[in-house]
């Protein structure tokens, strides 16, 4: 059945990074640690997060780009110069913060091009996705697409069949990866 | 004032099943009586959509029962937007009570429509929960239990099998990847199950030619047969029918959607009747 849903600009920030957290845990597979670390002076961080054996610097835009980049870049600065202090904190065996971390940004909005900006124009790892939440505030919905960067478009992309698998929940078929790309080759030739 | 219970309560259904110009089953436009429907279990599910397969397993024991077949649920269902009572609140027997066990729905003239609310375990081999169950389909006289599935793959690898499965899917690549995937289970599990494929909305595509593609390559890979029933429609009258409650079969006023859902339904009763007729008993 088709639900027409209708995109909302959540006003609460706290909502609105508690929302992405949850997708950052069970969408992106990330291990959240802290939220909120720092402040607009020395630069903060909505979300710390690890995974992959990376820290991740999450910034949530709910206002003006702009304005979350400044605070990224600022958390940025601030995480180089807190890491060892960050590392004896939230460190554990596992888990190091110590290292050149990922900088995500997830924003409502972009403008055209941004992915080829930040590529030229900075050094660090950056992660882009775009969000929208749909619904209500009482019962938002949450939906997350990454920017593909330029040059690499979907269909260029080499899918991760372990991935596909595990996103339709047909990992027990056993499906090979022969039959899976034999399968979408039918398709694409019929 | 007294609330009484409306004798009135079913009138526009009654017209709507009555003076339909669908044959009732058993019975072709020319008077002749077809064999009867083969008795049977019949398992749904729609893995991209648990909403739209409670919303197609309760239009589509209604369409059997306005044909004179005696059919119930089994609702594996466990998210709450898969299960079917909702669907069908308006209608059920007692509406409103909270009552434990099987819940029914009567409408004048047509066999009870049974629907009964189970955990997945019930239904997995070696439960032996038909067997067990008091209200086998056979003592009660059932023709044909439709298992609202759990859409999964577990659930497919651990339960009873069927004799018919009947997968709804989208068109896209992915959607039609996992649907093979589902039918190579099926397949494993139940090789003599027959499997159906109606495609959720399809509009603007060359359906019979995915389907084509998608059955070519279970045939050559499984050896394997797939049946086509055709595409759902999505319209107003189906936001209607899920938002008052109302299963789009008993909607009076006919729409694309439920022309395509009746269809659907006669293709799936036809096939399998055809079948039957080709099965020797």
């Amino acid at each position: 059945m088709m639900r027409v849903l209708t995109s909302i600009r959540l006003t609460d920030t706290a909502q609105a990074i508690r929302i992405c957290a949850r997708w950052l845990s069970e969408g992106l597979g990330l291990k959240v640690l802290e939220y909120r670390i720092g402040n607009v002076f020395t630069g903060s961080i909505d979300i710390l997060a690890t995974g992959a054996g990376r820290v991740h610097l999450v910034t949530v835009n709910t206002g003006r780009l702009g304005d979350a980049l400044l605070e990224a870049l600022t958390a940025y600065r601030w995480y180089l110069e807190n890491r060892e202090f960050l590392d004896r904190v939230y460190g554990t065996e596992g888990i190091s913060l110590t290292g050149e971390p990922v900088l995500v940004l997830l924003s409502n909005e972009y403008p055209p091009e941004i992915r080829s900006i930040f590529l030229q124009g900075l050094k660090v790892e950056f992660r882009l996705f775009k969000y929208l939440v749909m619904g209500s505030e009482e019962a938002p919905e949450l939906y997350v697409e990454e920017l593909i960067p330029p040059g690499r478009s979907e269909e260029t992309r080499v899918p991760d069949l372990d991935e596909i698998r595990r996103e339709l929940g047909i990992e027990q078929a056993g499906l090979s990866d022969e039959e899976i790309g034999d399968f979408l080759a039918a398709l694409r030739a019929g | 004032m007294k609330d009484r219970p409306k004798l009135g309560r079913g009138l526009s259904d009654v017209s709507r099943c009555f003076l339909s110009g669908s044959p009732q089953y058993g019975q072709h436009h020319d008077g002749n009586t077809s064999p009867a429907f083969t008795a049977g279990t019949v398992g749904i599910l729609s893995p991209a959509s648990p909403s739209m397969q409670a919303f197609f397993t309760a239009n589509l024991v209604l369409e059997m029962a306005r044909r004179r077949l005696a059919a119930r649920i089994w609702d594996y269902a466990t998210s709450a937007d898969a299960k079917v009572t909702p669907l069908m609140r308006s209608l059920l027997e007692g509406h409103g009570t909270e009552q434990e066990g099987p819940v029914g729905i009567v409408l004048y003239g047509l066999p009870r429509v049974e629907i009964l609310d189970r955990a997945p375990e019930e239904f997995y081999a070696g439960t032996k929960a038909r067997e067990a169950a008091p209200d086998a389909a056979e003592s009660e006289g059932y023709a044909v239990t439709l298992v609202n599935a759990r859409p999964d793959i577990e659930f497919i690898m651990k339960s009873e099998p069927v004799d018919d499965f009947l997968i709804i899917t989208r068109t896209d690549e992915m959607s039609l990847l996992q649907t093979y995937a589902f039918i190579k289970v099926m397949d494993v599990r139940s090789r003599s199950s027959t499997v159906w494929v109606v495609f959720d909305e399809g509009e603007g595509r060359d359906l019979q030619r995915i389907f084509d593609v998608l059955a070519g390559f279970v045939t050559r890979t499984l050896e394997k047969s797939i049946g086509f029933l055709g595409a759902l429609v999505h319209d107003e009258s189906l936001e209607h029918s899920i938002r008052d409650e109302k299963p789009l079969v008993l909607l009076s006023r006919p729409s694309a959607a439920s022309e395509a859902l009746t269809g659907i339904c006669s293709r799936f009763m036809d096939g399998r009747q055809q079948k039957a007729g080709e099965t020797p008993s």
